[in-house]
């Protein structure tokens, strides 16, 4: 790859990778963290990596960072309870919130499963390289995420017909 | 591809993430909407679909950008000129020449036995002093040599005329331990009696007169082989002189046509078989 290709990666899947990232992080701070860092790893290994492997190789480093990140973070899981009571009581009356509400109470595979899928367009193959996991298993990981999200805008009896 | 109360979540999902036929679409769309339940079911499955916050981008990305290699591009006209140019100094320099034979390069300090007059060849590079570096290694590697031998690779310089030859010659030739040998070079050979008497050890070798090889230290343990290389500009002018000489059919053409702004450079050599043709036409494509 080179100094050029490396620049067009940074135009087109920072944006992506950092907003993969705060939608399962919830945290923007760590998010340009480790989209820094990811960047950073394709730089020190630019001749490793080829351009039409980079998407895929910059959202599986940037995942990874992510895991490290909720495992190193012990408070992550109050923090996101403490984030839920306090959005309970916001009025929402947009459809986008309640779905982003809905994401947010996913489990971490399911969340990161669905935002590759749906944010960036991703394969069920290269979520499954990304994460990890087979392609039935990347499948069933969204339509949970899916099926639970539905049910989550239907309990809260959205008028949306 | 019938849709009941246990399927119809799985169905809408292949449905929704793309996964079934265009066959089999129309057919499940067509039960979605004779349906209400399904049909709203079906909303609530299309409302699961993220939508990416476009407004959300990453701050620092001014960061991330590499600063390019900034790639000069010459214009064609200029292009050409500069090939031109290049390939008539490539042909120049590299144009064949019998003599090139007698000038090889040949400086080397190498320990033989007291009665072996067999003489080391090795190729040396370009340096721009005597002894100025010295690469035991790189040569002992190179040349027809005995394992023992110990081969010291002293530098090369320019010699032309008597004058030089002397301060060239003299810081090898006065070391007590060291012999020297100049072979295939007429004009140093020639200048070299004026240099004996101060020369202890002289071996003089030139297979092109038949000279008498002389033999005046065998005692000694280093001989110096020493040939001597024509810098480039005095090779360059060496290579001119001798094509202008074997050329059989030199042109030369200027066009100095003006007017129409097409005034041109030709030039055409052609000598044993070469032949050499160098244009250069600086305002062809100017309209």
């Amino acid at each position: 790859m080179t100094t050029h290709e490396y620049n067009t990666c940074v135009k087109q899947y920072s944006d992506g990778i950092f907003r993969f990232i705060v939608k399962n992080l919830r945290d923007e701070f760590e998010a340009e963290n480790i989209v820094q860092n990811t960047f950073e790893k394709l730089w020190v290994r630019i001749d490793q990596v080829e351009m039409k492997t980079a998407k895929a190789y910059l959202f599986k480093i940037a995942y990874n960072n992510m895991i490290d990140v909720i495992r190193k973070n012990k408070n992550h899981s109050d923090l996101t309870s403490a984030v839920h009571v306090a959005s309970d009581n916001y009025e929402y009356n947009n459809l986008i919130e309640y779905v982003s509400m809905a994401v947010n109470e996913l489990p971490a595979k399911q969340k990161s499963a669905l935002t590759l899928r749906d944010y960036e367009g991703h394969d069920y193959k290269s979520i499954g390289d990304i994460m990890c996991m087979s392609e039935s298993q990347v499948k069933i990981n969204i339509f949970r995420a899916r099926k639970y999200i539905k049910a989550y805008i239907n309990k809260l009896e959205l008028m949306i017909l | 591809m019938i849709l009941d109360k246990d399927n119809y979540e799985l169905i809408m999902f292949d449905l929704l993430e793309g996964n079934l036929s265009e066959a089999e679409e129309l057919l499940v769309m067509d039960q979605i909407e004779g349906d209400d339940f399904l049909f709203r079911e079906w909303k609530l499955f299309k409302a699961t679909v993220l939508v990416p916050t476009s407004s959300m981008v990453f701050p620092g990305k001014a960061s991330l950008y590499k600063e390019e290699k900034k790639v000069v591009v010459m214009s064609k006209r200029w292009a050409a000129i500069a090939a031109s140019v290049c390939i008539l100094a490539a042909v120049l320099i590299s144009w064949p020449r019998e003599e090139d034979k007698m000038v090889q390069v040949i400086t080397t300090v190498t320990e033989l036995k007291s009665d072996s007059n067999q003489v080391v060849q090795v190729e040396t590079q370009k340096y721009s002093a005597f002894e100025t570096e010295i690469n035991e290694n790189r040569v002992a590697n190179r040349g027809i040599q005995k394992p023992d031998q110990k081969v010291i690779e002293l530098g090369v310089k320019q010699v032309v005329n008597t004058i030089e030859l002397e301060q060239t010659i003299l810081p090898i030739v006065n070391r007590k331990d060291v012999e020297l040998l100049v072979q295939n070079k007429p004009d140093i050979i020639q200048a070299l009696p004026s240099l004996n008497t101060t020369v202890p050890q002289l071996f003089v070798k030139n297979s092109a007169t038949n000279a008498k090889e002389t033999d005046l230290a065998l005692k000694a343990k280093d001989r110096a082989i020493a040939s001597f290389k024509v810098e480039e500009v005095v090779r360059l002018k060496d290579k001119i002189q001798a094509i202008l000489v074997m050329a059989s059919n030199p042109k030369l053409n200027i066009n100095t046509d003006f007017k129409n702004n097409r005034p041109s450079f030709q030039v055409e050599l052609e000598t044993k078989g070469y032949q050499a043709i160098a244009s250069i036409e600086p305002f062809k494509n100017r309209n």
